[in-house]
C-alpha cells in the first residue's frame, strides 16, 4: 500500500516539476544570506501609520489569494537566509543560555552612577515617559509600569525583546533599570508638549506627575525599561503586505516572507497581540553616503499578560478587535451565546497580568486583528516556525524569563511554567501538519555516505518512531523528473545511505516515518542531493 | 460509443499534462543560456537591479492619509481640538431635545502657586439653544463638575458622571448662563394632552459656589450654595402656539412673573459601579436635596428632594446586564407657595420614558423606573431591550401605581471600554415612536 503511496508521489513530483519547466536547484543552492544591504540612497522618512486605516485595512482587505502562494524568501531548504529583517540564531543552532540572556544587548545597561538628565518626551496620554540620558551620555527611552501592576511592562518588554532577538529577528536593545524620583534631573532645554498642545520647557512638576502615577516599590525605586535608541535613522513602520516602493532592495512581499508569516507563532507563543505594523521601526543603516534600510521589531509591553498600560484585557489573543462570527451569534441569541475566554481564571499576579497556558489553543490564537503575514502563514511556514520554538529547552525559557528580574519568585515560576506549557501545544499541533523529520545532513552508514536526519517529533516527546521507509530517485533538475532508483526500503535509524550507484547529477530521497504513535508520520518529506560535490541542496515537505 | 472530436482534444490535452515528460524526458539537449543559468543571488539581485529602476519616494494611500490626518489632526481638531487650552466639546450640557450642539471650552488646570483651575465653556445648538459656563478654583478633575448642577429646565437626573473619580477636596465659583429659546410645554400633571404642545423661551443666569469632598472612589458629597435668575418669554418654534398663549399663570405657575432664587444644595452620591460609563455590575446611589428661595417674596418658596438609585446586575457573564434604574423627586413648596413650571422635574425623551417627546410630562413629583436587558455583541458593540414606566404627579396623596405611562424600545450602543460614545434608541409608546441618537448612555 505505501509503496503505492510512494509510486503516487513520484507521479504528483514529476508532473508538478515538469509542469514548471524550470532549474529548480541553482548553483549556488542552498543561499544562506539574501545581500538585501545593497548601497541605496537614503529614503524619506514614510509618515506615521494610520492606526485606523491600518485597522480597517487589515480587517477589511489585504485577505489572502486562493491559493496562497508560498513564501517567496526562502532557500531550498525552506529556510530563511540571513537578510536585514531576519538573522538565523535559533534557527540553525542551539544558542547558549549565556546567549540568549544577552541576546541584542551590546552594552551593560544604562550608566546611573550620575542622575538621568531628561532631554525631552511626554507626560500626558495613556504611556508617560521620557528620552534621558544616562552618565556617559547614550540616550535611553525610559519607560514605566501601569500603577498597581509593578513590574508587568517593563519586565515584560525585556523578557520578549530576548525571545524575539534569539528568534532571529531585529530587536532594540531593552535594559531594566531602577530609578528614584531624585535620581531624575532635566536638561535646560528639554521640552515637552503639554496637554493643551504648547511646547513648552520641562519642569520639576512635570517629572512630579510621572512619578505619581506609577508603582514605587518598598525601597523607593521605580522599575523602569530602558530603550536604547536603534541604530540609524528611523524611516518609518514596514508593513506586513506589500514592498517599500523607495527601497530597491526590498523584493518580496513582506506577506510572503516566511519569517513575518512565521510570526505568527512566536506571537502566539508569548501572546503578542500588537503584533501590527505600527509596532515595527525600520531605520536607515548609513555605510558612507549610501546604507541599506534594516527592519526592527519594537515595544513589547503589550506581550503575555501585559497590555502595556494595564494587564491584558481577556480578548487579546481570543478574538480580532472585529470578528463578524462571534459578533452576530451573540447578537442574534440576545446574548445567550457567550465567549469562553471570558470565563479563563487567571492567577493573581500583578507582575504577570492576564497569562495563562490551560486555555489556549496556538491554532486559534489571534492578534488584535488580522495580519496580513499571519493570515498566509501555511504549514511550511509554521513548521519553520515551530522547530524553532521547538528548540526552546525548559532551562532556556527559565533563563529568559529570569531577565525580567520579577521579584515574586511565584509569578516567575507560574509564567516560565505557562511559556513552557504554551510551547508544548505549540510544538504538538504543528510539527503534526507535517513530517517532523529535519536536521538533513551528509554523514556516513557503514562506510557509505548517507542522509542523517532528525526526528523533531521524538525529540519533543511526540511519539517514537518504528522505522523509515524511504524510495530513492534520480532528479533531473533542468525538467523536474524523477526517475526511481530501487525499490521502496525500511531503515530503523534515522540515517538512509546514498544508492551505490554514483554519478554527479540530483538525486532525491522521499522518506516516511512509520510510527503508530506520532502524528504527521504518514506526510512525506523529500530530500535532495546535489553529488557534486555531495551535499543537501533542498528539503521539501508536504 | 464514438468519441467526438472535442472530447479527443480534452483528452489530448489531458495527456499532455499528465505525462509531460514522456515528451520532454528525452530531450537532453542544454536549455538556452537565460535566467535559469544564474545562481541564487545573482537572481535576486537581478530583482533587485530591475526594481531599482522603479523606486519611487514612499507615500501614503489617500486613504490612509486621510485617516492618518483625521487621527492626528483632524479627529482631535474636531473633537478634541486643542489650541493652548482652547478644545472643541460636543457632549455639552444642553437641555435634551436642544439638537445636536458643538461647543468650546477653555481649560486651564493648575494656575498659580495655589493650582487653581480655569473652565469656561460655550456652547450653541443647531436649534438655537445655547449655554455659557465659567468655573474657577480646584475643579473637581474627573467626570463632569459634580452633579450639583443649577435647577433650571434641565435634565432631572442629576448624576451622570461617567468617569471614575478622584480623591480629593474641590471648590471653586461657578456661573451659568443658558439660552433655551423653544422649551415644550405640554401643561401639568398626568393627564396633560399631547395636543396641547406648546413652547417657551427659557433664560436662566446662576450664580454659584461649590464645594465638596470626594472621599474615596466610591464616596463623594458636596454643597452648592447660589443665586438662580430665570427668565420665560415666548418660544420660538412656530409649529407651536406659545405657552403664554395656551397656559395662564394658573394652569402654569411662574409665567407671568419669573422671581429670583436664592439656592442651597446637598447631595451625597455613593458609586459602586464597575465602569461608570459602560456599567456592567455594581450601582450608583445619589440623594440631592435643594433649598428655593424667593428673593423677593415667599410665593415660589420650595424643597427638592430627589433620589437616583441604579443597579447593574450581571446575568452569568459580563455580556448580558440588567440595568434597573428608580428615580424618585418631589418638591415640597412652602405653605401657599408653588413651584414654578419650568423648575418642575419631567419625563419623556431621551433619557426617560423614551416613547414619549420631550418634557411631556411634568409636576412638582416624579416618580420613574427604567430598566434595560444589554447584550455586548462585541466589546464595542452593545444592543439594549428596555422597558421604562413613570408618572408625575402634584401630591403624594394623588400617587396611585395607575396610569403609569410606559414604553419600551431597543437600542444599539457603540462603546470604548470607558464609556458609551453613541447610542441609538427606539422608543415606542401610546403616544408613538421616538428616535434618540446621543453621544451618552441612557443611565
Amino acid at each position: 500500500m505505501r509503496r503505492k503511496h510512494l509510486f503516487l508521489l513520484f507521479v504528483v513530483l514529476l508532473v508538478f516539476c515538469s509542469a514548471a519547466q524550470a532549474q529548480k536547484f541553482r548553483k549556488d543552492d542552498p543561499v544562506w544570506e539574501d545581500n538585501d544591504r545593497q548601497p541605496i540612497r537614503q529614503p524619506a522618512e514614510v509618515d506615521d501609520l494610520s492606526q485606523l486605516a491600518d485597522f480597517l485595512e487589515n480587517t477589511f482587505s489585504h485577505k489572502p489569494d486562493n491559493p496562497i502562494p508560498r513564501a517567496e524568501n526562502v532557500n531550498s531548504l525552506g529556510e530563511v537566509p540571513d537578510s536585514s529583517w531576519f538573522t538565523n540564531r535559533m534557527s540553525r543552532r542551539v544558542l547558549t543560555i549565556e546567549e540568549l540572556v544577552k541576546g541584542p544587548n551590546r552594552r551593560k545597561g544604562p550608566d546611573t552612577s550620575q542622575p538621568w538628565v531628561i532631554k525631552g518626551g511626554k507626560t500626558q496620554g495613556i504611556t508617560p515617559g521620557f528620552r534621558a540620558h544616562d552618565s556617559k551620555g547614550d540616550l535611553y527611552f525610559i519607560k514605566f509600569d501601569p500603577i498597581g501592576y509593578p513590574q508587568l511592562a517593563t519586565s515584560t518588554e525585556v523578557i520578549c525583546t530576548k525571545f524575539f532577538h534569539a528568534f532571529g529577528y531585529n530587536v532594540p536593545e531593552n535594559y531594566i533599570a531602577r530609578i528614584r524620583r531624585e535620581d531624575v534631573k532635566i536638561d535646560p532645554d528639554a521640552k515637552i508638549t503639554d496637554e493643551n498642545g504648547v511646547e513648552r520647557k520641562w519642569t520639576e512638576d512635570d517629572v512630579e506627575r510621572i512619578f505619581e502615577k506609577v508603582p514605587v516599590a518598598d525601597d523607593g525605586t521605580v522599575q523602569v525599561v530602558a530603550s536604547f535608541r536603534l541604530e540609524g535613522e528611523i524611516v518609518g513602520p514596514f508593513r506586513y503586505y506589500g514592498t517599500r516602493s523607495d527601497d530597491p532592495n526590498d523584493i518580496f512581499p513582506h506577506e510572503n516572507r516566511r519569517e513575518l508569516r512565521g510570526l505568527r507563532l512566536f506571537a502566539a507563543w508569548l501572546n503578542h497581540d500588537d503584533s501590527r505594523s505600527v509596532n515595527t521601526k525600520d531605520t536607515f543603516i548609513k555605510q558612507g553616503k549610501l546604507g541599506y534600510v534594516r527592519h526592527h521589531l519594537f515595544d513589547f509591553g503589550s506581550c503575555l499578560g501585559s497590555g502595556s498600560v494595564r494587564i491584558q484585557g481577556r480578548r487579546a489573543g481570543n478574538e480580532y478587535m472585529l470578528e463578524w462570527g462571534p459578533i452576530l451569534k451573540a447578537a442574534l441569541t440576545f446574548g445567550i451565546w457567550d465567549r469562553s475566554w471570558r470565563y479563563i481564571d487567571y492567577p493573581k499576579h500583578p507582575s504577570i497580568g492576564r497569562f495563562e497556558a490551560d486555555y489556549f489553543k496556538p491554532e486559534l490564537w489571534r492578534p488584535e486583528y488580522p495580519n496580513p503575514a499571519f493570515e498566509r502563514m501555511q504549514n511550511e511556514d509554521a513548521f519553520w516556525a515551530c522547530r524553532i520554538i521547538a528548540r526552546f529547552t525548559d532551562e532556556m525559557v527559565r533563563a529568559l524569563v529570569r531577565t525580567g528580574e520579577l521579584k515574586d519568585p511565584a509569578a516567575e515560576e507560574y509564567l516560565a511554567q505557562s511559556l513552557i506549557k504554551r510551547r508544548d501545544k505549540i510544538v504538538r499541533h504543528y510539527l503534526a501538519q507535517m513530517s517532523p523529520l529535519d536536521d538533513f545532513e551528509i554523514t556516513s552508514q557503514e562506510g557509505r555516505p548517507a542522509v542523517g536526519f532528525s526526528n523533531l517529533g521524538e525529540i519533543s516527546g511526540l511519539g517514537k518512531a518504528d522505522s523509515y521507509e524511504y524510495q530513492w530517485a534520480a532528479f533531473e533538475n533542468q525538467t523536474g523528473s524523477l526517475k526511481p532508483l530501487g525499490p521502496v526500503e525500511v531503515v530503523a535509524a534515522p540515517a538512509i545511505a546514498l544508492p551505490r550507484a554514483g554519478g554527479t547529477g540530483y538525486l532525491a530521497v522521499v522518506i516516511h516515518t512509520l510510527a503508530q504513535s506520532q502524528k504527521g508520520r504518514e506526510k512525506p518529506v523529500t530530500v535532495y542531493l546535489a553529488q557534486s560535490p555531495l551535499r543537501v541542496v533542498g528539503v521539501e515537505r508536504e | 460509443m464514438k468519441l467526438q472530436a472535442p472530447k479527443l482534444l480534452v483528452l489530448f490535452l489531458a495527456g499532455l499534462l499528465i505525462f509531460p515528460t514522456a515528451l520532454f524526458a528525452q530531450d537532453t539537449s542544454p536549455p538556452p543560456p537565460n535566467e535559469g543559468e544564474l545562481s541564487r543571488e545573482e537572481l535576486w539581485a537581478k530583482l533587485r537591479a530591475e526594481k531599482r529602476s522603479r523606486v519611487e519616494p514612499g507615500k501614503l494611500s489617500g486613504f490612509e492619509s486621510g485617516m492618518l490626518w483625521l487621527e492626528t489632526k483632524g479627529l482631535k481638531q474636531i473633537l478634541n481640538f486643542n489650541y493652548r487650552g482652547l478644545y472643541t466639546r460636543f457632549n455639552n450640557n444642553m437641555s435634551t431635545g436642544s439638537g445636536f450642539a458643538p461647543g468650546l471650552r477653555y481649560w486651564q488646570p493648575d494656575r498659580l502657586a495655589a493650582r487653581f483651575d480655569l473652565e469656561a465653556t460655550a456652547a450653541w445648538s443647531f436649534r438655537g439653544y445655547q449655554s455659557y459656563g465659567l468655573q474657577f478654583g480646584q475643579i473637581q478633575r474627573k467626570g463632569k463638575i459634580f452633579s450639583l448642577e443649577p435647577v433650571g429646565t434641565g435634565p432631572a437626573f442629576q448624576f451622570d458622571e461617567m468617569e471614575p473619580k478622584e480623591a480629593g477636596f474641590f471648590v471653586y465659583g461657578d456661573l451659568n448662563y443658558r439660552y433655551f429659546p423653544q422649551e415644550d410645554f405640554f401643561g401639568i400633571g398626568p393627564h396633560s394632552l399631547e395636543e396641547n404642545r406648546t413652547d417657551y423661551k427659557l433664560e436662566d443666569m446662576s450664580y454659584d459656589a461649590v464645594a465638596g469632598w470626594q472621599i474615596n472612589r466610591w464616596l463623594g458629597a458636596g454643597i452648592r450654595v447660589g443665586y438662580l435668575q430665570v427668565n420665560t418669554d415666548p418660544g420660538t418654534d412656530k409649529r407651536f402656539p406659545d405657552t403664554h398663549d395656551l397656559f395662564t399663570d394658573e394652569s402654569a405657575p411662574g409665567l407671568a412673573e419669573q422671581p429670583d432664587f436664592l439656592d442651597v444644595s446637598g447631595a451625597v452620591m455613593l458609586d459602586y459601579r464597575d465602569r461608570p460609563g459602560n456599567p456592567h455590575k455594581g450601582g450608583m446611589i445619589g440623594v440631592y436635596f435643594s433649598r428655593f428661595d424667593e428673593r423677593a417674596g415667599s410665593r415660589y418658596e420650595f424643597n427638592r428632594l430627589a433620589v437616583d438609585i441604579r443597579q447593574f446586575i450581571p446575568v452569568f457573564s459580563e455580556q448580558r446586564t440588567v440595568a434597573l434604574q428608580l428615580y424618585g423627586s418631589a418638591d415640597s413648596p412652602d405653605a401657599g407657595a408653588q413651584v414654578p413650571f419650568y423648575m418642575m422635574p419631567t419625563l419623556g425623551g431621551s433619557e426617560s420614558l423614551r416613547g414619549f417627546r420631550e418634557f411631556r410630562f411634568r409636576d412638582k413629583r416624579v416618580l420613574y423606573f427604567s430598566s434595560e436587558y444589554r447584550w455586548d455583541a462585541s466589546p464595542a458593540i452593545e444592543f439594549a431591550a428596555f422597558y421604562d414606566t413613570g408618572k408625575v404627579f402634584g401630591d403624594r396623596s394623588e400617587f396611585r401605581f395607575e396610569h403609569m405611562e410606559k414604553s419600551f424600545g431597543g437600542g444599539l450602543r457603540l462603546k470604548t471600554p470607558k464609556a458609551v460614545v453613541m447610542r441609538f434608541d427606539v422608543g415606542r409608546s401610546r403616544e408613538g415612536t421616538r428616535f434618540f441618537f446621543k453621544f451618552s448612555p441612557a443611565f
